[in-house]
């Protein structure tokens, strides 16, 4: 069956540490995923409006929401490592069209968890990432063929 | 520095290469011509701006990594095949 071009829900979500093991993130209810794309802007003369506007930097990150509490936990913030994540096909499940995500050089940046009476507990887990050269995206996609 | 010229094992592509449409339409343009290609079932594909850079690795980069003892040097040799498009040879 041909890719339906629209996504929903996500499987295997995993952060895996740098030389350690692989966790994997279950009752994944949400993930972002910010280019954080940053536009430096010049304007001079009698310039009302800025004449040039360029990317300048990108600092990537991505956020996930999930009830599993344990795995959002489970790595202390400044850990490194690498996140993947398929956003299933909306038909085909992992099939044709799936889109799965890697930001390498992740970083754990927050991991707050939240519980309240008669609600699930929410756990909210925040990776930045870095470049191994410096140019390097670490944000990837792959699409299912 | 000695190329291994036997595959490409990554590629350079003018952004718009990908064509029109939506990103799932742009990413599967690129999986159906590279996977092929650089002999891997599944290609990622990095956003570098004005180009894409596809391996079949996700941990690739374009350089040496900071902190290595050839930091910053090429990892590639790249060639271009005449459409804009650049093939990368591994240096060894």
């Amino acid at each position: 069956m041909p890719a339906t071009k629209r996504l929903m829900n996500w499987t295997g979500v995993t952060f895996t540490p740098t030389g350690g093991t692989a966790v994997s993130i279950t009752g994944v209810t949400s993930i972002s995923f910010e280019s954080g794309g940053s536009l430096a802007k010049f304007s001079g003369d009698g310039d009302r409006f800025s004449t040039t506007v360029v990317n300048d930097f990108n600092d990537p990150s991505v956020v996930v929401q999930a009830a599993d509490l344990a795995s959002i936990r489970a790595n202390p913030v400044g850990t490194a490592g690498t996140f993947t994540a398929t956003h299933n096909d909306a038909k085909n499940g992992l099939g044709s069209g799936a889109m799965t995500y890697t930001l390498t050089n992740a970083v754990v940046a927050n991991n707050p968890i939240h519980g309240g009476h008669r609600q699930f507990g929410l756990g909210t887990l925040t990776l930045a990432a870095y470049s191994s050269d410096g140019v390097t995206n670490p944000l990837s996609i792959a699409i299912a063929p | 520095m000695r190329v291994d010229s036997t595959n490409p094992t990554a590629v350079r592509t003018p952004a718009a290469y990908a064509g029109a449409g939506d990103a799932c339409a742009r990413a599967a343009r690129l999986q159906a011509e590279f996977g092929p290609l650089l002999r891997v079932g599944r290609i990622f594909i990095r956003n570098q701006g004005s180009e894409h850079f596809i391996t079949g690795n996700p941990h690739d980069t374009l350089f040496e990594p900071v902190g290595s003892p050839n930091a910053g040097q090429p990892r590639y040799e790249w060639r271009d095949r005449g459409d804009g498009v650049l093939h990368g040879y591994p240096l060894l």
